[in-house]
């Protein structure tokens, strides 16, 4: 095309913006918009490939029968030279997939298409090699379990033990005391709080009832019931730095338990490689009996979004010890991730 | 304290103090999300001798519960520019306010703000913020656009959706373990640990002992290295108003604030230490410009480079005071 013809075809686009977010996770809601500063536009048309369906579209009068045809006549807009709207995404076994949107413009002197390409990305995790036995000894494994992830999504690993697992996967004693201390000297300091904060007592009663008997509860789940006991209160921000503070004043007052800080340090450092897998519970061990047993659990992925991606990874396999040990499930794995396309 | 829950609410307020009000008039909308006020103002012209008359008529003055109202403010700017405070009183929890003082004016501004419920606002936009950076690994998308301009033009000339505020969830996992603060230390020490406990050749006594004695050093340094003052550095770095400084938003955002993100590293229940921060950034919309695009961009490096900053200068220290001893 000569020089003219390219000035042509800008001009004839002039004005158009079409806009479709980008970084999509499968099954997330994509919005996009189209503006337009020009009269001559008279239709609009959405044609879609890879994107399952328009859940909504804005500004537009009659929404539900539009949305049947996908086609929209300018004077069925409420705003002039505004469309927008949110595009479902499909879940499905692919790592990442191709959609388009193309969007079809009426002119009132013939037509012209604008279109936008988009990846829809997941991950995947399987298992290349699992080992039938593993011998560990000092907590170090002889061998590991190597998984392969493809895709571009950060997948979050978390482990469900089967019930015939002789092996039990928990966390190691030394962080369960380490817990203990932290949590008396953060008690201390939730008393200190309610003087100051009268209003939130009823929060702070209630973190003090449950913090006096944490046994009960994982370390996870008594986290979330924290987390969910003090929500209502977290929009008072003072109280917020105050509850920062005292967490912050009880962990760092335990000069005994600086050898343990050291562990969950690393263990922070250490929960997200390069790979973008993250380990939910990246201090946990399989805890192995004297002589060694099976260990069985499931591995299950997630995205960022919680969205599963694939089936879980089971795992059955027997891990040997002359003693009584424990191992990190992250020293057990060996994970590699492979870009795809 | 109540609060404004839908347009329906706003527009009705705003369509009796229209009515109330003769004369040439310009009705707008601001919906300030900052503060949470929805701000009607009316931009009143009173260019001739019979608009004047027409507005000696009729009540002068007007109640407003002060309930869902924030402020009332009236402002002349022909031929005096300023506010006029007399104009408005509070009395026995409600605004009073009389337009007797704005009958010398040939143009005056009435101002009624109103506190709205963020959820509302939510209804009214519909934004996103990518949940992970998957093309640049440094890169957030984010949009805003307007999903019912109807329901708010109705009536204005003019409305602005101003400083709306999108969320997005920046990692800062990643970079934070890949710097390794004082963990170097504790690194070698599990190396030699594990020499030890491979060591089984009893000629190997001297190596044995060398490699205790380093343990043991290490293990002194370690004591002073103290972590916890690791940690308090790291938490300063990863302190909202710092960590800003790693952040830019580009085209139609703009960079409000950050803090932590919720989904901080909860395993130990105790070292808390975020994997997200939550960066607020801001969008206007208006009736002209119902939708907005833009960027965050997160230098990632730079951060990464001063993380390991804090640790060098640790390390440096606790060098120089082994030097000393």
């Amino acid at each position: 095309m000569n020089v003219q013809g390219l000035e042509a075809q800008k001009s004839r686009y002039a004005g158009i913006e079409l806009y479709v977010s980008e970084d999509i996770l499968q099954g997330e809601d994509v919005p996009f918009f189209i503006t337009w500063k020009r009269p001559d536009i008279t239709l609009v048309e959405l044609r879609l490939e890879g994107f399952t369906d328009v859940r909504r579209v804005f500004n537009v009068k009659a929404p539900k029968e539009f949305l049947k045809t996908r086609r929209f006549p300018t004077n069925a807009l409420i705003a002039k030279g505004y469309l927008g709207g949110v595009l479902d995404t499909p879940i499905s076994d692919k790592t990442h997939q191709n959609a388009v949107l193309k969007v079809h413009f009426t002119l009132t002197d013939g037509d012209i298409v604008l279109e936008e390409r988009r990846v829809i990305h997941s991950a995947r995790i399987k298992a290349i090699s699992v080992p039938r036995t593993i011998v560990v000894e000092d907590g170090k494994p002889e061998h590991k379990i190597e998984l392969e992830v493809s895709g571009a999504a950060t997948l979050v690993i978390s482990l469900r033990q089967s019930k015939r697992s002789r092996v039990k996967i928990g966390l190691p004693a030394t962080v369960f005391s380490a817990m203990e201390a932290v949590g008396k000297a953060f008690l201390e300091g939730i008393e200190l709080l309610s003087e100051h904060f009268p209003k939130h007592r009823d929060v702070l009663e209630r973190l003090n009832k449950l913090m006096e008997e944490p046994g009960r509860l994982s370390p996870r789940e008594l986290v979330e019931k924290v987390h969910s006991i003090l929500e209502p209160a977290l929009s008072d921000s003072s109280f917020t730095e105050g509850i920062a503070a005292v967490l912050a004043g009880a962990f760092l007052a335990q000069a005994s338990i600086r050898d343990s800080l050291v562990v969950p340090l690393k263990e922070y450092f250490e929960a997200t490689a390069a790979t973008r897998v993250l380990l939910a519970s990246p201090l946990e061990c399989a805890m192995v009996p004297a002589g060694g047993g099976v260990l069985e659990c499931e591995l299950l992925a997630q995205d960022l979004r919680a969205n599963l991606c694939g089936d879980p990874v089971k795992i059955r396999l027997e891990i040997v010890a002359k003693k009584l040990d424990q191992v990190p499930i992250k020293d057990l794995l060996l994970i590699r991730r492979v870009l795809l396309g | 304290m109540a609060s404004l829950r839908n347009a329906k609410e706003l527009l009705d307020v705003a369509k009796e103090l229209s009515n109330w009000i003769r004369g040439e008039k310009d009705d707008a909308l601001v919906l300030d999300c900052l503060n949470g006020l929805g701000v009607y103002s009316t931009t009143v012209l009173v260019s001739n001798p019979f608009a004047r008359w027409a507005q000696s008529l009729g009540p002068r003055s007007r109640e407003f519960s002060a309930d869902s109202v924030y402020d009332v403010k009236v402002t002349s700017f022909k031929p005096t520019l300023g506010r006029i405070p007399d104009a408005v009183r509070v009395e026995g929890g409600k605004f009073i306010v009389d337009l007797t003082k704005t009958l010398g004016l040939d143009m005056f501004r009435l101002e009624v703000l109103y506190r709205f419920d963020s959820e509302w606002l939510k209804t009214l936009v519909h934004s996103r913020s990518s949940p992970e950076p998957l093309t640049d690994r440094m890169r957030y998308h984010l949009s805003a656009q307007l999903t019912d301009p109807a329901s708010l033009s109705a009536g204005f000339r003019e409305v602005d959706v101003n400083d709306y505020p999108v969320k997005a969830s920046v990692h800062v996992q990643e970079p934070i373990s890949t710097a390794l603060p004082v963990l170097n230390t504790i690194k070698r020490m599990r190396k030699i640990e594990e020499e030890l406990l491979a060591e089984y050749n009893p000629r190997q006594a001297v190596k044995v002992i060398r490699l205790q004695r380093e343990r043991h050093t290490l293990h002194q340094k370690l004591q002073r290295e103290n972590p916890g003052q690791v940690l308090q550095e790291l938490l300063l770095i990863l302190g909202p108003s710092r960590f800003l400084g790693y952040l830019q938003a580009e085209q139609d955002f703009r960079l409000h604030e950050c803090g932590w993100g919720t989904d901080v590293f909860r395993e130990l229940g105790a070292v808390a230490l975020p994997a997200t921060m939550e960066v607020i950034t801001r969008a206007e919309l208006t009736l002209d410009r119902p939708a907005a695009k833009g960027l965050l961009n997160y230098e990632s490096g730079r951060f990464l480079k001063d993380l390991e900053g804090v640790i060098k200068k640790r390390e440096t220290r606790a060098r120089r005071q082994d030097a000393t001893e």
